[in-house]
């Protein structure tokens, strides 16, 4: 597959990876170091779909979707609402604290072992030419198109619905979106909701791709380098921060040494917060408000 | 400031008063009797829990630096076990290439954390709280890949074995003699630790962890003292690091994982952000919890059909532990200390005229 | 729209801190249908007891420690802001705070009002713009843009479209042109006769706010000092010296007269 592909693909994963922490961002001023584990918790989700209805992967989706909506919404509920007036800080550790007690939830349930869900699908939509002599696989498909609805929908939803600009609205200066009568717990509910969604589509593909165990929430936490890059309050900024991340893992991957790879994310990330701390496309005055 | 820092519970009428360490006779009794706990306390176990009691110890020094860190200068750190792991691998592999004795290998790993801290808060200064707290993530993850690459060169993966250290001719074999050994260490770094709050510096660093834009309003140059925490706090860590390694005598880069922050995440947060107390009951409570689980598992013939999901447990206990505390209690374990004290201090009243 | 009553406000105490007592024995009312003016000087307590009716002393470690806050009837203490702003109680903040990154549109479009009536939205928006044609000329902008003026009138529609029946100004007359002031006034006296709200006006601008109030309250050092309709209050000796920059100047300081010889006059 040329390299270009392979970035592309790589990249979508880290879009819907990164949007998750950038609605998250926007609604709850915190950087969810347990994105990674409601990734694997929800791709479980989807992995005991697959078993349980034998091998329908629309069912399996569902649910797990459904599911993810429902962890999303009740973490905030649970956890990030008490804790709203609180420093950053706090809200960062209650989400490493949550992250830990996710992983060992789902180790409980399925057990630690490695599983293929893969095995579980009759066929993966087979592959397709694109151009002479480049084929991409259907999952790969789709997770591009994937990517590319997610950031084109929530561009023009926060635009556009009234809840979007609502959600806009409390992104910006949460007390006067109080005063003005928006019903701030449910758009942040909604805002968590829709990230632990994504983070589950993202992991699907990547269960169905690779594998699904409880280690690859590391996967999970390296798309926050991402959304960093690209600006913690930014959803275009996802787009670029996706790209330049994969890039730079594919290309040190392929030209340096395969182990870079797993810290590339982090190493770019250190550059661009000695760079442009605030992001590509982030506000400035986040520096200073956290 | 003491121990006890948080309440105004004595009128003091002089400087030499206010900064004196065993202030009231309350504390004077208690710090008596727990020192002489501490010194009795291997008479009474067994060889199993005095080593218990070892890594205890190893612990509250990690966690005390941790504390420094993030309890008084406000600033968090998610890259600890990084550091730890610097400073074990600093000993390991001045031992393996230079069969340099312990009394050398632990300067040398202060030193090397020094000056880490400085390379990493350096640029990630600038920045604040929750930039901060993603540099340093991004730092454990660079350093422990850095370090793994380290031990498969030189190990070929296999880790680092580090033999029983000597000091001034004595061999420190026994957990017995590792206890005394680190209870003399911890109780000088406690001490070091109280004293930072009493200088200069430490008032310094308070000023920057309520407010750092007032702190250089008078004067105080924020960048350079929130380097001087930073640095302090990693080369302390380092230090831990090297204790670690020659008390385990076996050094592997998987042994500084997520898992391992998140221990002393718990001990910071469980015992109480900023309070030394806290710091060493969180210490206490993280390293000997997971002893419980485990005898309560045995115990239990229900919960043994979990077997090896125990471990799993016992993280995801520490948690829902952590998280209750930092909803319920933010001020941890040394937090209900204080209420339980001030009730029985106030009591019959209920209220007090104000609360620090 | 008339809300049965207005709100009533009865020996109110909020403290900071556990500690500060920043307004004590404070009572005042707001009938239907009135514009009244709340006076006084930096640190009197108007912004706490306006912070204490909108639902945000939590925000500030304070707490209402005595006294309650009535509304058509109903106590509103300790609920939450959004729901305060839906009861029809709404606040224009001081410094005209207004969402910088969005359009003017998008500012007008983001208020809630009362739930069962989002229906005629669009229609109270263009009525909207024919009050303050100035932000009609521009609705694609970005409100970070506007000038101090303008952002006064959108803040003023944006809290307008919450539906309230209670209007809370809060220093209206802050850093703005006296002319701009003036039109502003006059703007917020149509709105009791257009829209039929009654209007509690913080001010530090005495002049302004009792050129248009039915009624006045001067709060000083955390109480009310002084109360009574507006032609009362500006021909009261005091309020034309201390607030309204009248009166003779040959007293020896303001410290002595404030302290020794007001005393005498407000209880006098």
């Amino acid at each position: 597959m040329s390299l270009l592909l392979i970035i592309a693909i790589q990249a979508a994963f880290y879009t819907l990876l990164g949007l998750g922490y950038v609605l998250i961002y926007r609604a709850t001023r915190v950087l969810n170091l347990a994105h990674g584990d409601v990734m694997v918790f929800g791709a479980f989700i989807f992995f005991q779909g697959l078993v349980t209805s034998g091998g329908s992967v629309v069912v399996a989706a569902l649910a797990a979707l459904t599911g993810a909506a429902l962890l999303g919404g009740l973490i905030y509920a649970s956890i990030m609402r008490p804790l709203a007036g609180y420093p950053v800080a706090v809200g960062v550790l209650a989400t490493i604290a949550l992250g830990i007690t996710l992983r060992s939830a789902t180790t409980v349930i399925w057990s630690g072992q490695t599983r293929y869900p893969a095995e579980h699908v009759g066929r993966l939509g087979g592959g397709f030419e694109l151009t002479p002599g480049v084929s991409v696989s259907g999952v790969d498909a789709l997770i591009i198109l994937a990517a590319v609805a997610a950031i084109l929908g929530i561009s023009l939803f926060l635009q556009r619905a009234a809840v979007g600009v609502g959600m806009r609205g409390v992104a910006e200066n949460v007390l006067l979106a109080a005063q003005r009568g928006i019903n701030i717990h449910a758009i942040n509910a909604v805002s968590w909701a829709a990230a632990a969604m994504m983070a589950t589509i993202a992991g699907i593909f990547f269960s169905l791709k690779v594998r699904l165990g409880p280690d690859i929430w590391y996967v999970g936490l390296a798309g926050f380098a991402p959304a960093l890059i690209g600006g913690m309050d930014s959803v275009r900024g996802v787009a670029l921060g996706a790209l330049i991340v994969a890039a730079a893992e594919v290309l040190a991957s392929r030209y340096i040494a395969p182990q870079v790879s797993l810290v590339a994310p982090f190493l770019v990330l250190l550059v661009a917060l000695w760079l442009r701390p605030w992001g590509i496309f982030g506000s400035r005055e986040e520096l200073e408000r956290v | 400031m003491s121990l006890f820092s948080h309440l105004p519970s004595t009128l003091r009428t002089s400087y030499a008063a206010d900064s004196r360490l065993l202030d009231t006779a309350f504390v004077r009794f208690w710090a008596v009797t727990g020192l002489g706990v501490a010194l009795a306390l291997p008479l009474i176990l067994t060889n199993f829990w005095t080593g218990v009691a070892n890594q205890t110890l190893i612990a509250i020094v990690g966690a005390l630096a941790l504390n420094l860190l993030m309890g008084t200068t406000g600033q968090i750190s998610l890259g600890h076990a990084g550091f730890i792991a610097a400073g074990a691998f600093t000993a390991a592999a001045l031992v393996t290439h230079l069969h340099a004795p312990f009394i050398v290998t632990l300067p040398a790993a202060a030193l090397i954390g020094a000056v880490l801290g400085v390379l990493v808060g350096l640029p990630a200064l600038r920045l604040k709280g929750l930039y901060l707290a993603v540099s340093t993530l991004a730092a454990h993850f660079v350093i422990i890949v850095g370090l793994g690459q380290y031990q498969a060169a030189i190990s070929y993966g296999s880790g680092f074995s580090i033999g029983p250290p000597s000091l001034a001719g004595l061999e420190i074999s026994s957990e017995l003699r590792w206890y005394y050994l680190l209870l003399l260490v911890v109780l000088l770094v406690l001490l070091m630790n109280l004293n930072w709050l009493r200088t200069a510096f430490g008032r310094a660093w308070m000023a920057i962890h309520h407010k750092d834009v007032a702190a250089e309003a008078l004067g105080i140059n924020v960048h350079v003292y929130k380097l001087l925490a930073f640095s302090a706090s990693t080369s302390l860590t380092c230090f831990a690091g090297a204790l670690w390694a020659w008390h385990t005598g076996f050094v592997s880069v998987e042994a500084f994982d997520f898992h391992m922050l998140i221990q002393y995440l718990a001990m910071v947060i469980i015992g109480g952000l900023g309070s030394v107390l806290g710091t060493i009951l969180g210490a206490i409570f993280a390293m000997v919890l997971p002893h419980v689980i485990t005898a309560a598992v045995e115990k239990t013939p229900m919960l043994k059909g979990l077997g090896t999901q125990v471990f799993e447990l016992q993280i995801g206990l520490f948690g829902v532990i952590m998280l209750l505390f930092l909803i319920l209690e933010p001020r941890g374990l040394a937090g209900i200390w204080m209420r339980v004290r001030a009730y029985f201090q106030l009591w019959p009243f209920k209220y007090r005229a104000w609360e620090s | 729209m008339s809300s049965q009553g207005g709100m009533e406000i009865a020996n109110l105490e909020v403290t900071y801190n556990r500690v500060i007592v920043a307004v004590q024995g404070v009572s005042l009312k707001v009938p239907d249908n009135s514009i009244v003016a709340l006076l006084g000087t930096n640190g009197a307590g108007k912004t706490t007891t306006v912070r204490a009716i909108s639902g945000f002393l939590p925000v500030d470690d304070a707490q209402i420690k005595r006294g309650s806050i009535r509304f058509a009837g109903c106590s509103i203490l300790g609920l939450p802001p959004q729901q305060i702003a839906r009861l029809g109680i709404v606040l224009v903040p001081e410094r005209r705070k207004i969402f910088e990154t969005m359009t003017i549109a998008d500012n007008l479009r983001i208020s809630r009002g009362d739930r069962t009536r989002t229906a005629g939205r669009e229609a109270r928006i263009q009525c909207l713009l024919e009050v303050f044609p100035a932000l009609a000329k521009r609705q694609g902008q970005i409100a970070g843009y506007l000038s101090g003026g303008e952002r006064q009138m959108l803040a003023i529609a944006q809290a307008l479209l919450c539906d309230p029946k209670l209007l809370l100004v809060d220093e209206l007359s802050l850093g703005l042109a006296p002319h701009l002031v003036k039109d502003l006034m006059s703007q917020v006296r149509e709105l009791r006769a257009t829209f039929g709200i009654s209007i509690l006006l913080i001010e530090q601008d005495a002049a302004s706010a009792l050129g248009i109030a039915d009624y006045g309250y001067i709060m000083e050092g955390g109480r009310i000092v002084y109360e009574g309709s507006a032609e009362k209050l500006r021909s009261h000796q005091d309020v034309q010296e201390f607030y309204l920059g009248s009166g003779d100047s040959a007293r020896a300081s303001y410290r002595d007269v404030k302290q020794y010889r007001r005393n005498r006059r407000w209880w006098g």
